[in-house]
């Protein structure tokens, strides 16, 4: 990773044009909890447009569930003002909470009950009854994936299907506005992957959703917003590929069989605008003044020498990188 | 239409939650309706006869009433330990006595006057401990009486003997007229005692409820330890819901054990050997006094929920104050066992208040004119437990 060190010092994004309509609206929030010395949001500005899928990222300790507790009216704003489609929870507190459903970091579910009865449990305690708590509850049921498992109690679950109800239990009573906090923590790919394709169609059929994930890679797929928290303010805000061309650097990876990394890196090395090789086999990375326009000319001079690159990326490699780039922190502690 | 979903939601869930916790379910049905059956039968013969040990009776003679063979004669029955103090006058002597049974220095006092005239026989009067269970101080009565009356036999004997025709002449002079006894007011009138199973039964009913305060404690803290009441908090259900939610299954699950208890006393406890329970005949009352000494036992666990912060403390803090409300309240020992002191100590707590409640339908065959104090002091002490739970969990709830 010593090529990162060439990537421009961070510096934050502009923020998106203001949305004169957004499904959240926060305006110069300071949250601190009881008893803290210090604020653990402060001074927080985002605007959420409805219609769109955010991800929340930070390091653990930004702030991000703090943020999220606040939105969600668990918390009082030390200073600073929340409307979520232009109402505020002091107006009218039922009909803001109708507004938001939330999947709480800490899975909120009743282990002694089955999947069943805890969505219905949490269905009627949001309102629902009669036939729109059936169809709610077969949704969740479905959503989750927990059609056949549905009479067993959840204590008997495994970790990730007792995170999919935790889920679905959110979305029972179908809120304008979901606030997902980790919500695949322990998830493994396959049902991640279904969680995603569910959250898409969510999303699509109008949905606000707000995610907040350490897996920097899910919310590269996921999300086509994001907005960075660090330290309890907000650093950048925008379009993933906006931020990603930001920090794409001059990047060129290059993997080859490991016996021709030694003489690719020869050739590269004698090329014009290649300004820096490094090598850790069976990777190659370099950096040139314009990856895209010298890349057909690498590639012809490897080729000449009858090697052949076994995968090529350009940029930086993913959002990972660029997340460091701006936080100087890891967002995982493993990778 | 709305409140009636969220009421139901909060019903459910909490009734589901009970019905499948099995230690609380052992604690708050089985644990009763065996102690029961346990406890009235060992303790049945306790009951039945109270002669723990002897009775400690105090002989007061005032100056110059030659106790001698009345002493002598208490002194041979086994039942009582006697103890003679001779001094004073006998109003003095009578006003000791009075103090020294009520405060429960001794179980009888016998204060012997002085004879008057030769023709007049003495008096001798009989105080007994009115904290006395009332077979104990019936037999201390006649256990006193048995030894007047062999007093006065002994003096017919010594008649007989001087004027026997084949007697030798004039024997020896007859003895004096023993003392008439004088049992003093409020030796026997007093409360009738409960049996064994109307101790029992109702005693062990009242811990059982009050130990709902334990499996009550540990749900609200799971429910806090667990993400479950941030999801609540983020819902719009009020915290009234949620807390009706949690009061109505253990009133149900109280009231059901205590169905079960009553009922195993007046038919199953007659099966195994034990006297039967008797519930007296006010329905009414007792229902009263039951859904009062419910409603306590829940206000007692929410307060306490309110303020635990772990499972470990709700299970030992909860254990503990439910165990000394009862060890105080005569649940542990029955009251008429204690002495004086701890039983006016007693009635600080509400589960004395519940027994004593039920005691007088059982025992003393009251209404609900005989219940209302306690069944009164039950509801203030329940709706002050509850108002500030009530208080207390609102403020959890709402944005902090
Ligand atoms: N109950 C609390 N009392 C006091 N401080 C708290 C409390 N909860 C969180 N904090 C502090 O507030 C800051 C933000 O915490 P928060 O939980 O919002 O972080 P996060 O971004 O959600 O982290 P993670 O990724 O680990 O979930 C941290 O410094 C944390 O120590
Ligand atoms: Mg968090």
């Amino acid at each position: 990773m010593a090529a990162l060190s060439s990537t421009p010092a961070p510096e934050p994004l502009a923020p998106p044009p203001a949305q004169t309509d957004p499904a959240v609206d926060i305006q110069d929030l300071f949250g601190r909890y009881r008893r803290a010395d210090r604020d653990s949001i402060e001074g927080v500005s985002l605007a959420v447009r409805k219609g769109a899928l955010l991800g929340l990222l930070g390091p653990n300790g930004a702030g991000k569930t703090t943020l999220l507790n606040m939105l969600c009216a668990l918390m009082r704003p030390r200073a600073g003002t929340i409307a979520v489609h232009g109402l505020r929870f002091a107006q009218a507190p039922d009909a803001y909470k109708d507004l938001i459903g939330l999947a709480p970091q800490s899975l909120a579910l009743y282990p002694r009950l089955t999947a069943r009865e805890n969505l219905e449990t949490f269905g009627r305690l949001s309102g629902l009854s009669g036939v729109r708590l059936r169809e709610r509850v077969a949704f969740g049921l479905e959503f989750a994936g927990l059609q056949d498992l549905s009479h067993r109690r959840v204590e008997t679950y495994s970790g990730g299907q007792q995170r999919r109800l935790n889920l679905a239990t959110t979305l029972l009573p179908d809120p304008p506005v979901l606030v997902l906090d980790e919500p695949t923590v322990g998830i493994d790919p396959q049902s991640r992957h279904a969680i995603h394709e569910n959250l898409r169609a969510l999303n699509r059929a109008g949905k606000t959703i707000i995610y907040t994930s350490h897996y920097l890679d899910e919310v590269e797929q996921l999300c086509d917003e994001i907005a960075v928290l660090d330290g309890g303010r907000l650093i950048a805000q925008g379009a993933i590929g906006a931020l990603l061309a930001r920090f794409t650097g001059k990047r060129i990876e290059l993997r080859f069989d490991p016996r021709s990394v030694e003489a690719a890196a020869d050739i590269l090395r004698t090329m014009a605008g290649v300004e820096d090789v490094t090598i850790a086999s069976p990777q190659l990375a370099l950096v040139t003044d314009d990856p895209y326009r010298r890349l057909p000319a690498i590639l012809k001079r490897l080729a000449h020498a009858r090697i052949r690159p076994l995968s090529v990326a350009v940029g930086a490699r993913d959002l990972e990188q660029a997340f460091l780039a701006l936080t100087g922190t890891q967002l995982r502690d493993e990778p | 239409m709305r409140r009636a979903a969220q009421l139901r939601g909060a019903l459910v869930k909490e009734t589901l939650g009970l019905l499948r916790d099995k230690e609380a379910l052992l604690m708050l049905i089985v644990m009763p309706a065996v102690f029961v059956l346990i406890m009235s039968l060992a303790l049945q013969d306790t009951f039945r006869q109270n002669i723990p040990r002897p009775m400690h009776l105090v002989f007061l003679a005032g100056q110059g009433a030659g106790p001698g063979r009345l002493l002598a004669a208490l002194r041979r029955e086994h039942s009582l330990a006697v103890s003679a103090q001779v001094s004073g006058d006998d109003r003095a002597e009578r006003a000791r006595a009075r103090t020294l049974v009520r405060e429960g220095h001794a179980a009888l006092a016998v204060v012997l006057g002085r004879a008057r005239h030769k023709a007049v026989p003495p008096t001798a009067v009989l105080y007994v401990n009115p904290a006395l269970p009332a077979q104990m101080r019936a037999l201390g009565i006649s256990l006193v009486r048995r030894a007047f009356a062999r007093v006065a036999a002994d003096r017919l004997a010594s008649i007989v003997r001087r004027v026997a025709p084949h007697g030798r002449g004039a024997g020896p002079e007859p003895l004096a007229r023993p003392a008439r006894l004088v049992v003093a007011k409020g030796g026997l009138d007093g409360a009738p005692v409960p049996t064994s199973a109307q101790q029992n039964a109702p005693a062990w009913a009242l811990l059982a409820m009050f130990f709902l305060t334990v499996p009550l404690s540990v749900a609200v803290i799971k429910e806090r330890q667990q993400g479950i009441i941030t999801r609540l908090r983020a819902l719009p259900v009020p915290s009234w819901v949620l807390l009706a939610g949690k009061i109505l299954p253990y009133f149900l699950i109280n009231t059901l054990q205590l169905l079960m208890v009553l009922g195993e006393g007046m038919y199953v406890l007659p099966l195994l050997g034990g006297d039967a329970l008797t519930v007296g005949h006010a329905p009414f009352a007792l229902a009263l006094v039951a859904a009062a000494a419910n409603l306590a036992a829940i206000g007692y666990g929410l307060l306490l929920a309110t303020f635990v912060q772990s499972q470990e403390q709700a299970t030992s803090f909860g254990a503990v104050s439910v165990l000394i409300m009862a060890a105080i309240g005569g649940i542990l020992v029955p009251k008429m066992v204690m002495p004086a002191a701890m039983q006016e100590l007693s009635v600080i707590s509400p589960m004395s208040w519940g027994l004593d409640g039920f005691q007088a339908i059982f025992v003393r065959g009251d209404g609900l004119a005989g219940v209302l104090p306690d069944t009164l002091r039950l509801l203030g002490f329940g709706a002050v437990c509850l108002i500030v739970a009530a208080v207390r969990f609102h403020r959890e709830l709402r944005p902090q």
